[in-house]
């Protein structure tokens, strides 16, 4: 048993190892600074950019899915309302029971600039996707693009010149591009509880870290549900479907059609956080599942896709176990305990691999969000949301395992969990973190403005920089470095016993 | 230029065009159930529509309409749904026209008084 256990226990960190290998990977690429190809300046935004004239401008049809949203209606309205912006309208689709509806009868928001339109569903069905295809229904017939926001999202003025001026630029090489996903900012309540300072902590290592790398890597990104910009012939000709994570199996649908999503992390739209655990575990029970659920049944479509790269299937096979990955780790965690009690393991074992495949991937994550914070120059505040961060991790490893296993395995998903919103504000601070952004991009080399290349320093590397980057590279070593270690020892044993090589040795080092 | 109202295939259209503003939807009671949960509805700054109206929600929300000086226009649904979806009062300006009959001038030499 204790042999058995060990084996598994061998497997299952190995698979894990694997995931930690990328997000340390990630966290060395996004700190790395470097930006050999330019790849990353598809992401950039130039501030100085001279925008559209009203008359140049295509039209943006906003998208506002609602389901009981008292708390946050007018917030989210009026900031659409207010976009700087010419040629646009607001298109809420709305399925509420509650006093949402009294905001969408409020006579204010009968206007013109922007035209404003409310749907309201007597039903939920099809769950988001539905209503989201309701508003694709009444948008006006010539919108060249769509953009979403979930209600509990603020989105700054200038955000649609901001997706429409990455477009702009990504488009001109590689695969079409048909949507740009910028970033979900989970930050205005962060200061809550430690749950949110975790769930802060985590958004910020997928947003400012894994999603970078996947970008400078060309691989699979994915439409997120909320602060993106599609395009209206694509979105049309697709639409949307009834899936509880519609916006995964969106994305799917995009890159089997042949395009291509786009990431930056300098579109922002801020965003309150779920609170209370068992929101979080609702919302990320529905997430698992949902998204195991495609993975099921788009797999072989995906992978004998013609139209997709190796690195976006790579990305997809990545993706695919994403919601296991905490249950893999916890089992083999167990079955190496096992097998230290029984004392039995295989010949090639040795304590540092067991006890290094367990460290290694219980900091990868933590590591990202630790590299996410410091890159959004929040550190010093944020570094103790790292805790929150990891035990958010554990504890949400069976609810997610379950749910993953249920949207594997059962024929059709379960139904769609809202996540409630307080509006409860604790932080907004929009204007430096984009001007701390900014200075990250520079830091990449990328130029920003019309400044010439070189005029604006690169973002020193810095202490603590280098120490991540240090901690990741021994972090993905640690497993094998008794190995290296002895394998270093033996030579330098070989060396010195040969007189001739010991000779050599000496004379080349001095 | 205009307030009116079309109840076409069941649904019930209010539509204003030109200078003219959408009555504000509170000026239905809530037991009309008009604009509420379990009916689906849309409003636009120009045009509000409830689908599937029942009889006695038609009977009361014409008394409401009347009052607030709509008149009721019998126009193709397509060109209703177009209005709400494009804003584009042009062509509903012009069916609205082609729609009103001339009314008929009866002169004192005629007609059966004599």
């Amino acid at each position: 048993m204790g042999l058995a256990a060990s084996y598994i226990a061998l497997a299952l960190g190995g698979l894990c190892f694997m995931y930690a290998l990328k997000y340390y990977a990630s966290t060395l690429i996004a700190l790395s600074l470097l930006n050999p190809e330019g790849r990353l300046d598809d992401m950039v935004i130039r501030p100085e950019e001279p925008r559209l004239d009203y008359a140049e401008q295509p039209l943006v049809s906003v998208h506002l899915p609602f389901y009981n949203e008292a708390n946050v209606a007018r917030r989210i309205i009026d900031a659409c309302v207010d976009l700087d912006y010419g040629n646009y309208e607001v298109l809420v689709a709305d399925d509420s029971r509650d006093q949402t509806l009294e905001v969408l009868r409020d006579p204010e928001y009968r206007v013109d600039t922007p035209a404003v339109k409310f749907v309201h569903r007597k039903d939920r069905s099809g769950f988001k996707g539905g209503a989201l295809q309701e508003a694709l229904r009444y948008m006006h017939p010539d919108a060249e693009y769509v953009a979403v926001f979930d209600a509990d999202f603020i989105p700054p003025p200038d955000i649609i010149h901001k997706f429409l001026s990455v477009f702009d630029r990504a488009s001109g090489a590689g695969k079409p591009v048909v949507a740009v996903q910028g970033y979900q900012l989970h930050y205005l309540n962060k200061n809550e509880n430690w749950l949110t300072k975790g769930v802060r902590t985590e958004y910020s290592g997928s947003y400012m870290v894994e999603r970078v790398a996947e970008e400078a890597l060309g691989a699979m990104k994915m439409v997120s549900g909320s602060v993106f910009m599609v395009r209206a012939d694509a979105l049309r000709s697709l639409g949307w479907t009834t899936s509880i994570t519609e916006d995964w199996e969106l994305t799917l649908r995009l890159y089997l059609e042949g395009y291509r999503v786009v990431y930056t992390p300098l579109i922002q739209a801020p965003a309150e956080i779920p609170s209370t655990v068992s929101r979080l575990v609702r919302q990320r029970m529905r997430w698992a599942e949902g998204h195991t659920h495609a993975v099921r049944r788009y797999f072989w479509r995906v992978l004998l896709s013609d139209r997709m790269t190796a690195a976006e299937k790579a990305e997809f096979l990545y993706f695919a176990p994403y919601y296991l990955q905490s249950l893999l780790f916890i089992l083999g965690t167990a079955c190496w305990i096992v097998s230290e009690v029984y004392r039995r393991r295989p010949p090639f074992w040795t304590p540092l691999l067991g006890w290094g495949l367990v460290v290694s991937n219980l900091l990868a994550v933590p590591m990202m969000g630790l590299a996410g914070v410091f890159l959004e120059g929040d550190l010093t505040d944020d570094y103790p949301g790292v805790l929150g961060f990891a035990a958010i991790s554990l504890l949400l490893t069976p609810y997610q395992a379950y749910a993953a296993l249920k949207g594997l395995l059962e024929s059709r998903e379960g139904s769609w969990v809202r996540t409630l919103k307080t509006g409860f504000i604790t932080d907004s601070l929009i204007g430096v973190k984009f001007r701390s952004l900014v200075s990250w991009l520079e830091g990449l080399g990328v130029r920003l403005g019309g400044g010439p290349p070189g005029a604006v320093p690169p973002l020193p590397r810095g202490p603590v920089r280098r120490l991540l980057m240090a901690a990741c590279v021994l972090l993905m070593a640690l497993p094998f470095l008794d190995r290296a270690v002895s394998l270093a020892m033996a030579l330098a044993r070989l060396l010195l016993s040969d007189p001739h090589l010991a000779a050599s040795w000496g004379a080349i080092f001095g | 230029m205009g307030k009116h109202f079309a109840v076409e295939q069941g649904d019930l259209y209010i539509f204003t065009t030109g200078p003219d503003v959408m009555l504000g939807l509170g000026s239905f009671s809530g037991e009309l159930g008009l604009f509420e949960a379990g009916t689906a509805w849309r409003v636009s700054s120009r045009v509000a529509v409830v689908e599937d109206v029942l009889h006695r929600q038609l009977e009361s929300a014409q008394i409401v309409l009347r009052l607030h000086g709509y008149e009721r226009a019998s126009l193709p649904r397509s060109a209703l749904e177009s209005y709400f979806v494009d804003g584009r009062e042009a062509a509903i300006i012009e069916r609205i026209l082609a729609g009103r009959m001339p009314v008929p001038v009866v002169s004192a030499e005629g007609g059966d008084e004599g």
